[in-house]
């Protein structure tokens, strides 16, 4: 069965070519255009993995995080892949993500689109946080 | 009031009062004393009276008695009473008349025989005279009585009779009848000496009533002899009471005439005389009367006199006074040439010359002080040469003093003095507006229970450590509380005072309110962030749609399109690239560049970049060596700072080398310890000389690294610069074109600046 990925992003270039790639790698993709619909959705689809853009209009990343992380014992474990454009060691943002579990953070500009694929199937396949060799 | 007036009134009622007491109880004294005295004197005189009278009439005894023994008269006087013959008549009237002779007071003689017939009489005259009635003989024939006294009626002259019986052999014969001149009586009654004007010697005799019978004319009654007689009834009469037979004193007695007398009474018990001394009161007051007047005449002379003398006596006073009164008044003015005269040789006398006395001493002591003092001025004058010297440097500290005050009260910091103990000892303006107290509240409070705002135990540790045990300035950031509840940030710098033995005196701690600080450098932090999120978005768009098409998710490309792709890609990277150097840049320049200091090892540092960093390093074939420093100590600081300086140096001398070449990585202790040096060596193309003043410039980059490398930022090295700069530490390098470049950075181990080591931030 694919896995259904959950696309949380609200500028629509970026949104699309996720879609556009991870459909052609062979993943159910859902959107979601800000954090309450990202909650919605998280909640009514239930993801195998959450790709989770930080600013967003109506409810930030974080937000969302933090309200997926308290909603259930499904919320808790999910995994979520930060993936923005701010930079991660901006003012102890580090340790406020840390708190909240998520899977990885990266910077969209520092990671090639191919590569972040690879993060999230190697998580999907492993289910832990394995890396694979390259990066 | 005045001293006169006083002097005056109070003399003279010490004086009068006592007078006028002691003369009231002198005359009273006088008065009786003086009774006394005219008592005395009657008393004397009765007495003398009384015996005058008493021998006159044991003289007419002796008169009488003489005549009645006379034998042979006595004899003839029988024989003629038995036969009467002229013979006898004869020689009877011899007797008589011889007896007459001898006897001068002897006037007239009667004898008479016991029928009272006369017998014989000296005049003969009388002879044959019936006498029987008259009381001459009836007394007389009794007995012997030597007090008759009868006045003649016609010539109204009294005469003394004496009488008494003749008696021979036990038979009386007859009577014989004396007339006596009373001259004698009358001598003594009339004589008043010693009385007074008013004094008189009465004789009285009872008379057949009992009623006193004057014998005698009074002093005052020339006619009272035989006639007056004073009733037995008038108690306060004298005579009443001499008649009596008493001898008393009577100082209160009114006499015959009715005036009032002081009597003294006497008798003569064998005639039954009662005798009167007396004297009128008034008589006898007279001595008390003069003596009264002259007393009130004395003391209205006193009065007067006194007063006389004590007005100028007061006046000898108060004169001089009043003079130096006026003196002082004049010294006092400043005059010190005024001398007082004196005027007595008495205190005031005295005053006056020990007066003069002092002023002299005062001019003395005023020429004195006035030497002293020019001598003083003198010695002042010297010491002032003196004195301006150091008061000038006085002055110079006082006005640096006043200057660093005005300073530091002016400072946009706050600066607080406290002792060993944090207590509060001095504050600036700038705490007051910082911190909400006012310096009085302050003072002597410890500052952490002023505003201190809840920190982490680590942090209060740490910076106690850094200014108590190991004695050195603290830097670092807290949160404070303003008076007003406020939370705020500040920049604080805690250094320890020392004295000569090293121990702790004061703390000096300077704070800087950063909160607008923080404010700003968030909202710039912000704004960057968001920048440069805002500038990456659409790139990583372009970034994964060109990744796509040349990853051939759209189809094949041709060659073309492959190039044109792999010029927007790169484009697109170098933008990535500037929008990160950017970011790296205004964090350095904000100062939010680190923010997490920890211990930091160097060498793995170094290592951990080196390993990110190998790919490329293999990629071109280039030699690695490194050289890692053992005593290199931790370094308590951001690790990304580390991580930037190995990171920019090294990615350089891999970018700027060609490929097989060298690369060195070098980190050592400076010699005195002091500082961690790190070198990054390689061979590769170098820097230009003329460009080398400008390596260090914003997005600059050399041509022959442009060369090399389009998309280089030009930030690397500002960066570098700025870091280092920061932290107080040095870049510097060494370069030859073509032949290659060495970078040295030095990290200053201790005293890093705040924001980049030791830097400490509230973890809530």
């Amino acid at each position: 069965m694919a896995k259904k990925i959950l696309i949380v992003e609200d500028e629509s270039p970026v949104r699309k070519a996720m879609m556009e790639k991870f459909q052609s790698e062979g993943f159910e993709v859902a959107l979601a255009f800000d954090g309450v619909e990202g909650l919605e959705q998280a909640a009514r689809l239930h993801p195998d993995l959450i790709l989770l853009d930080l600013i967003m209009p109506k409810m930030d990343g974080m937000t969302m995080l933090r309200k997926l992380r308290e909603t259930d014992a499904w919320g808790k474990q999910v995994p979520v892949i930060i993936l923005t454009n701010l930079s991660s060691d901006d003012d102890g943002r580090i340790s406020d993500v840390a708190e909240l579990l998520p899977t990885y953070y990266l910077v969209k500009t520092d990671w090639r689109l191919a590569d972040v694929v690879e993060k999230v199937k190697n998580k999907l396949l492993n289910g832990r946080n394995g890396e694979s060799a390259s990066s | 009031m005045k001293i006169r007036n006083k002097i005056l009134v109070y003399f003279l009622v010490v004086l009068l009062v006592p007078t006028f007491v002691l003369s009231f109880f002198l005359v009273r004294n006088s008065q009786i004393s003086l009774e006394n005295q005219i008592i005395d004197k009657l008393q004397a005189v009765a007495q003398i009276q009384k015996n005058r009278l008493q021998s006159l009439l044991s003289e007419k005894e002796d008169i009488l008695t003489l005549f009645t023994s006379r034998i042979f008269l006595k004899g003839d006087i029988r024989k003629y009473n038995e036969k009467p013959t002229p013979e006898l008549q004869e020689r009877m009237n011899a007797s008589l008349a011889e007896a007459k002779v001898n006897t001068a007071s002897i006037d007239a003689i009667i004898v008479a025989n016991t029928k009272g017939v006369v017998i014989a009489s000296f005049p003969a005259s009388f002879i044959g005279t019936d006498i029987s009635g008259d009381e001459l003989f009836t007394k007389g024939i009794k007995k012997n009585d030597v007090s008759l006294f009868k006045k003649d009626t016609t010539t109204g002259i009294m005469d003394e009779y004496l009488t008494g019986p003749l008696v021979l052999n036990g038979e009386i014969l007859g009577a014989v009848i004396l007339e006596i001149n009373p001259s004698n009586i009358l001598n003594v009654s009339g004589d008043y000496t010693g009385l007074g004007k008013t004094g008189e010697t009465l004789i009285a005799k009872k008379d057949d009533n009992g009623d006193a019978l004057f014998l005698t004319p009074t002093r005052f009654d020339k006619k009272a002899a035989l006639l007056r007689t004073v009733s037995k009834d008038q108690t306060n009469v004298p005579s009443v009471h001499a008649v009596n037979g008493e001898e008393i004193i009577l100082s209160n007695a009114v006499d015959y005439r009715g005036v009032s007398v002081i009597a003294v009474t006497r008798f003569i018990p064998s005639t039954g005389w009662g005798i009167v001394v007396k004297m009128d009161k008034d008589e006898a007051s007279v001595p008390l009367k003069n003596i009264m007047l002259m007393t009130i005449v004395v003391l209205i002379f006193v009065v007067f006199l006194s007063g006389f003398v004590l007005w100028f006596f007061s006046n000898s006073f108060s004169g001089p006074i009043k003079k130096l009164t006026a003196l002082t008044k004049k010294i006092a003015g400043g005059d010190l040439s005024q001398r007082i005269v004196p005027s007595s040789h008495d205190e005031i006398g005295e005053l006056a010359q020990s007066f003069n006395t002092m002023i002299e001493g005062i001019k003395e002591a005023r020429s004195h002080v006035d030497e002293k003092v020019r001598v003083q001025t003198a010695d002042i004058l010297a010491k002032e040469q003196e004195l301006e010297q150091s008061a000038k440097t006085s002055a110079d500290l006082a006005k640096d003093l006043a200057k660093f005050k005005l300073a530091a009260d002016n400072v946009s910091d706050q600066i607080v003095i406290t002792d060993p103990e944090g207590v509060v000892l001095y504050g600036n303006k700038m705490m007051e507006k910082i911190t909400g107290y006012s310096v009085e509240e302050a003072i002597g409070k410890k500052a952490g229970a002023l505003w201190k705002h809840p920190m982490p135990k680590e942090y209060y540790e740490e910076m106690w450590r850094v200014i108590k045990t190991e004695k050195k300035t603290f830097r670092g950031q807290l949160q404070n509380r303003r008076k007003n509840g406020v939370v705020y940030e500040a920049d604080v710098s805690i250094s320890p005072v020392l004295d000569a033995d090293n121990n702790i005196i004061f703390y000096v701690s300077i704070e800087r309110d950063i909160t607008k600080e923080k404010e700003v450098d968030r909202a710039k932090t912000e704004f960057v962030s968001l920048s440069s999120h805002q500038l990456r978005t659409p790139i990583s768009a372009i970034n994964w749609n060109t990744e796509m098409l040349l990853n051939g998710d759209a189809g094949e490309m041709n060659e073309k399109q492959v190039r044109f792709l792999k010029e927007i890609y790169s484009s697109s990277r170098r933008m990535i690239a500037l929008i990160n150097a950017f970011l790296d840049v205004s964090r350095v320049e904000i100062g939010t560049f680190s923010g997490d200091p920890k211990l930091v090892n160097v060498n793995e540092a170094a290592q951990d970049i080196l390993r990110e960093i190998h790919p490329m390093i293999e990629k071109k074939k280039q030699h690695l060596t490194e050289n890692y420093g053992a005593n290199i100590p931790t370094i308590f600081t951001d690790i990304k700072t580390i991580h930037a300086i190995f990171q920019n140096l090294v990615s350089n001398a891999v970018k700027y080398t060609k490929e097989g070449g060298d690369i060195g990585v070098k980190t050592s202790l400076s010699a005195d310890g002091k500082d961690v040096i790190i070198e990054v060596s390689d061979n590769g193309i170098g820097i230009p000389n003329d460009q080398k003043h400008q390596i260090f410039e914003k997005f600059f980059r050399t041509e022959v690294a442009r060369e090399i490398d389009t998309d280089g930022t030009g930030l690397g090295l500002y960066l570098l610069k700025l870091i280092t700069d920061k932290v107080g530490g040095t870049i510097t390098f060494n370069s030859e074109l073509n032949k290659g470049t060495a970078f040295f950075i030095t990290l200053p181990i201790e005293g890093l600046t705040p924001k980049d080591e030791k830097s400490l931030k509230p973890t809530a």
